[in-house]
């Protein structure tokens, strides 16, 4: 039997598909998830969440001619938010306010979603005893957002 | 000034559209792409508009 490895975009995928769930909607804190990257710059838009493919380890498991891998796949998750807009009434407290509230919305679809049809563990490290590295939050004044950016570890094993 | 509103249904914004409900005056000030990006973006929706019955007068 010839090997069949997870596709990485079945993960990626399903993942936006959960954020889209989580944070999009009537009084939800988040506009758009978009499944792929682009220039979010561009976009009026605002709070936007991209999810992007960013990496993938695979071990073979198994002995002797099982074809078949512990698949580790790395996303990132970037949430775009425009700075304070006087038309709109978005103030400074509300940017910030909303940044916090994606970031809590985004970690409680994680632990949700531990386990699923699609992946065997979801988490925030590579290594589940590991302190997790933070998200980071980039501010660029002179276009006018924040961009923070955050690594989730799927791990999926071949069936 | 026109009747009717456009409603704001989001948490979001659009860059220079108040994020509140509109009246259609304040509608008719966004340029095209911006209208369609409000209603794509699922922000905003048209409000319904009233409907009218026919009275029926005799018969």
């Amino acid at each position: 039997m010839s090997a069949n490895a997870i596709n990485r975009e079945t993960v990626r995928d399903a993942f936006s598909t959960l954020l889209t769930t989580a944070l999009v909607g009537d009084g939800l804190p988040v506009t758009a998830v978009y499944n792929y990257p682009f220039e979010v710059s561009t976009t009026k838009v605002s709070p936007v969440v991209v999810v992007a493919s960013s990496g993938t380890a695979r071990r073979a498991i198994g002995i002797g001619d099982t074809r078949k891998y512990d698949n580790y796949f790395i996303l990132e998750v970037f949430t775009f938010i425009r700075d304070a807009d006087t038309t709109a009434g978005w103030t400074e407290a509300k940017v910030e306010d909303n940044l916090d509230l994606i970031d809590k919305r985004i970690a409680d679809v994680v632990l949700d979603n531990r386990v699923n049809a699609n992946w065997n563990d979801i988490g925030f490290s590579l290594d589940p005893e590991a302190i997790p590295d933070p998200s980071q939050i980039v501010s660029d004044t002179e276009r006018g957002y924040k961009l923070e950016m955050r690594k989730v570890y799927v791990k999926k094993i071949d069936t | 000034m026109k009747d009717g509103k456009v409603i704001y249904i989001g948490k979001g914004f659009i860059q220079g559209v108040p994020a509140r409900d509109l009246s259609l005056d304040e509608w008719e000030t966004l340029d095209k792409d911006t209208q369609k990006l409000a209603l794509e973006s699922g922000l905003y929706k048209l409000a319904d508009k009233p409907k009218y019955e026919p009275i029926k007068v005799g018969e």
